[in-house]
């Protein structure tokens, strides 16, 4: 039996991707959900395992059209969904009465409830959310052993979304359990319990490669792999910047740094380190592409706080440095010290 | 620095004069009208210029004063001085058509420009209102002037017990300020931008609540045309209901309810008459005509015709009805009296009548469903609409919270204002700590010079001065004229000390007046002990007398 889990796909999300992909991007994760399923068309594949989070909100009924008519273009695939906390079936939601493909086997209720695919010989088991949160443990489920192959799904993993004990799949019984909720892909038990991550990032800090699990139950077990599909990546990366680097060079280096990492993904600089004091970065004019999302500046100007303090413990430098004794990096009281002393440095004749 | 020649070329009374001067004290003794006061103001003039007032002020200024007796168009003067181990001369030329000034080092002969700045650093950054207000001491006005209490604050802002760096405060406070007020910028910049993808969203909110309202309208009136025909068809399914006056009636009230698109037919039905007439007609005469070749038909093809023209017959009578049943009957009273023929006719108006009625039911029903499609429709386009509006307001509540970036510039404009209120209460601190090295040092020289008879001088930064005596405080104005003057004295050497680091001339313009002996001597020793080149012009002979005891 092979299936393929997706999650978290965001139907309808708008994230942010930078300048040159934002409004494209709603798009975009439509068109990587399409062809997942052409992929499922294509190879065949047994089961399509939807763990949640499916739209992004309250999906309109010709979301749904368009959705069941993707579903409908399978002729091998069974599809098996739940819903997640953000399409949650509300008060009339048009989960409650669209009516599926008959391919498409969705667990809309809000207790544990489950489809059999007798062709496989497979029990799906889920529950939809019927609240924003859920914050009870609840996939503390043992495998019923209606079906020779048993698979849950389930969306949640933190606090206010049905926090989930890793040991509680471990000997649960369950061949496989498709998870949902969590964007990054990862495996909470390996080949047993594992997150698909969302399909395409859908928020600036998703970062890292997305896409979908491709998995195999046969009577030697289950065995799984996480496929990276997704068409852009967030990066987040850290430069560390010295006091030789000027605009200029930090511009070109986050030039190059973009081009080597792909120009379709979309960035986040953080610049850190010492810079000349003399130097203040304009960050709002390195995006050359138009995909950076953010630099931010953590730079310091090349101070050395001690020293500047024994060097002018009696003039006002060294009482202005006094003023901040004990405090920590990052805190306020520290960002007020770096300010005050670069003023004050800036404004004196050494 | 020390003054080594003064040369006046042509300033007051003086005229092609030189004055050499050595390091330590020096005397300048002569009597009233002597021209020492022209002296005192040569080398003011000298150091800073002699700038001509404007209108009524210049009749009265320094210029005019000195303006010289002779030539005045000939206003110079050369003063040669030492300073940081090196020979300067500085020639200044005060007439207005050749006003100028130079400043050479005789040492090695380089150019010093006066404009730029060089002789102020030569003077460690003296102005002339603090070369008044401390080393230069004049006659009965030896009060520092307020200037000098706002420099001696401004000084101890950027006071420096070690080092030799100068910060300057409020460059920092402002440079803070602007950094504030543009990260205050910035975050309006980002609120606005929040504000207007929310007033994007609100406008979208805006017309699908107009949709929705809309739809909410059309449902109303098709609930409305919904319940008319409902009750219509009731009606019309309830047999023996149906007399005619009635059912024209209602129909006719139908008709306006549901408007002219459900029964079209009524408007064109007039047309129908003529056409219904032409085909009675030819109905009845296929009768007549049957009628007449009666026996035969019965086994020939007139058969066929008598059926055809009861056809034709019932087609015309049908089209008719549907126009107006109540005219085509007139009508046929009017064109046919003939009895059995308005049986038969009647008959067959009743014929139509049942079958006209389950038509209009039939209608009547098919126009029913397909309100209630319209109803059904309505009522989805309703939903989706409502659904969109709270996926729009969930929308709208995510953006109300605060974006990181905000919340990192309101952070920064934090800790501006931070650095701002710390930086001025550090710099508090360092008047404090200032004023208590000013009153030390005033306190030392007042000491000595009154030979401990005073050794407590408070001094706040208004300049106001207070004498601690025995652990009393009396007001400096309470003392006597000699003793404030002293007091004075102090203040002014205290800071000349503490704001100039290179030791300028101290010059005095008959200022001992009020001095005792006593006091005058022990001015004078401690003005010797001085690293100071010291300048005295006096009208009296005493000073002298004193200084040749040391």
């Amino acid at each position: 039996m092979r299936f393929i889990h997706i999650a978290d796909v965001h139907l309808g999300a708008q994230p942010d991707a930078g300048s040159a992909y934002s409004a494209g991007r709603p798009q975009e994760i439509w068109e990587s959900f399409s062809q997942v399923i052409a992929l499922c068309e294509e190879e065949k594949t047994d089961v399509l395992l939807i763990a949640g989070d499916l739209f992004h909100r309250q999906p309109l009924l010709r979301e749904l059209k368009e959705v069941n008519y993707l579903f409908s273009t399978l002729s091998h695939t069974q599809v098996v969904f739940i819903v997640g906390n953000h399409d949650y079936i509300k008060k009339g939601s048009y989960y409650r009465t669209f009516q599926w493909n008959e391919n498409v086997h969705p667990l809309l209720g809000s207790e544990l409830g489950y489809v059999m695919l007798q062709e496989f010989n497979l029990a799906v088991y889920g529950f939809s959310y019927h609240a924003r949160e859920i914050r009870e443990e609840r996939y503390n489920l043992k495998a019923p052993g209606t079906a020779e192959y048993e698979i849950l799904l389930a969306h949640g993993g933190d606090e206010k979304h049905v926090p989930v004990r890793t040991d509680a799949f471990e000997n649960s019984g369950f061949d496989y359990v498709a998870l949902g909720h969590i964007h990054k892909p990862q495996a909470l038990v390996k080949n047993l319990a594992v997150y698909a991550g969302a399909l395409e990032p859908v928020d600036k800090n998703d970062t890292g490669q997305h896409g979908f699990v491709r998995g195999e139950i046969t009577e030697k077990g289950t065995h799984v792999e996480f496929v990276p599909y997704a068409s852009r990546e967030y990066i987040h990366l850290a430069l560390r910047v010295n006091e030789s680097m000027t605009n200029g060079s930090v511009k070109d280096y986050i030039k190059g740094t973009v081009e080597k990492r792909g120009v379709q993904n979309v960035y986040k600089f953080i610049l850190r380190g010492y810079r000349d004091a003399d130097v203040e970065f304009d960050t709002a004019h390195m995006d050359v592409y138009g995909n950076i999302l953010e630099i931010e500046d953590e730079t310091r100007p090349a101070y050395d706080y001690q020293k500047l303090y024994e060097e002018n413990q009696d003039n006002l430098i060294g009482k202005f440095i006094g003023e901040f004794s004990g405090c920590t990096e990052g805190s306020i009281e520290y960002q007020a010290l770096q300010e005050g002393v670069q003023a004050l440095l800036e404004n004196s004749l050494i | 620095m020390e003054i080594r020649e003064l040369y006046l070329k042509n300033f007051g009374k003086f005229s092609d004069c030189h004055f050499f001067m050595e390091d330590g004290i020096q005397i300048f003794y002569g009597e009233n009208e002597y021209g020492k006061s022209t002296i005192y103001a040569f080398i003011k003039a000298m150091l800073f210029g002699l700038d001509r007032g404007r209108g009524r002020a210049a009749q009265n200024d320094e210029f005019s004063r000195y303006e010289p007796w002779e030539n005045p168009n000939y206003y110079a003067g050369i003063m040669r001085f030492t300073s940081g181990g090196k020979q300067f001369r500085l020639e200044r030329s005060f007439d207005r058509y050749t006003k100028s000034a130079s400043l050479v080092c005789e040492d090695d002969g380089e150019e010093l420009s006066v404009e730029d700045g060089d002789l102020e650093m030569l003077l460690g950054g003296m102005t002339k209102e603090s070369f008044d207000n401390t080393i230069a001491v004049g006659q009965l006005s030896a009060r520092p002037g307020q200037e000098l209490a706002e420099e001696l604050k401004n000084y101890a802002a950027n006071y420096y017990e070690t080092g030799s760096s100068t910060v300057d405060l409020s460059g920092a406070l402002d440079k803070l300020r602007m950094r504030k007020k543009s990260v205050e910028q910035e975050i309006k910049i980002l609120y606005e931008k929040q504000e207007e993808k929310r007033e994007v969203i609100r406008r979208e909110c805006q017309y699908v609540t107009k949709d929705a309202e809309k739809l909410q309208s059309e449902l109303e009136d098709n609930q409305e045309k919904l319940k008319t025909s409902r009750d219509l068809l009731r009606d019309m399914e309830l047999p023996g209901e149906m007399d005619e006056p009635d059912k024209d009636g209602r129909g006719e009230a139908y008709n306006e309810d549901a408007g002219q698109k459900k029964h079209p037919d009524t408007d064109s039905g007039k047309s129908y008459i003529p056409l219904g007439l032409l085909g009675i007609i030819a109905g009845i005469a296929g009768r007549i005509w049957s009628f007449f070749t009666g026996s035969q038909s019965i086994f020939t093809g007139g058969g066929a015709i008598s059926a055809m023209s009861w056809m034709i017959l019932a087609a015309g009578i049908l089209l008719v009805c549907f126009g107006g049943i109540k005219s085509i009957r007139h009508r046929f009273h009017k064109k046919y009296g003939g009895e059995e023929l308005q049986k038969q006719i009647e008959n067959q108006q009743g014929n139509d009548k049942q079958f006209q009625k389950s038509e209009k039911i039939e209608q009547e029903k098919e126009y029913l469903q397909k309100l209630k499609w319209e109803n059904q429709r309505i009522k989805s386009e309703w939903k989706e609409k409502q659904v969109r509006f709270q996926n729009l307001q969930e929308q709208l509540a995510e953006l109300d919270m605060p974006e990181p970036k905000i919340k990192n510039l309101q952070m920064t404009s934090q800790a501006l204002q931070m650095a701002e209120e710390k930086l001025l209460s550090a710099s508090r601190q360092m008047v404090q700590g200032f004023g208590d090295i000013l009153n030390r040092k005033a306190s030392g020289i007042l000491g000595q010079i009154t030979e401990g008879r005073y050794t407590r001088l408070l001094v706040d930064e208004q300049l106001n001065m207070t004498l601690l005596e025995d652990g009393r405080r009396i007001p400096v104005e309470r003392v006597s004229a000699g003793t404030i003057e002293q007091v004075y004295f102090a203040l002014r050497m205290a800071a000349a000390e503490i704001l100039y680091e290179e030791p300028l001339p101290v010059i005095f313009d008959d200022a001992f007046a009020f001095y005792d002996e006593k006091r005058l001597k022990s001015t004078l020793k401690w003005l010797s002990e001085q690293q100071r080149q010291v300048i005295i012009f006096t009208c009296q002979k005493r000073e002298q007398e004193i200084i040749k005891q040391f």
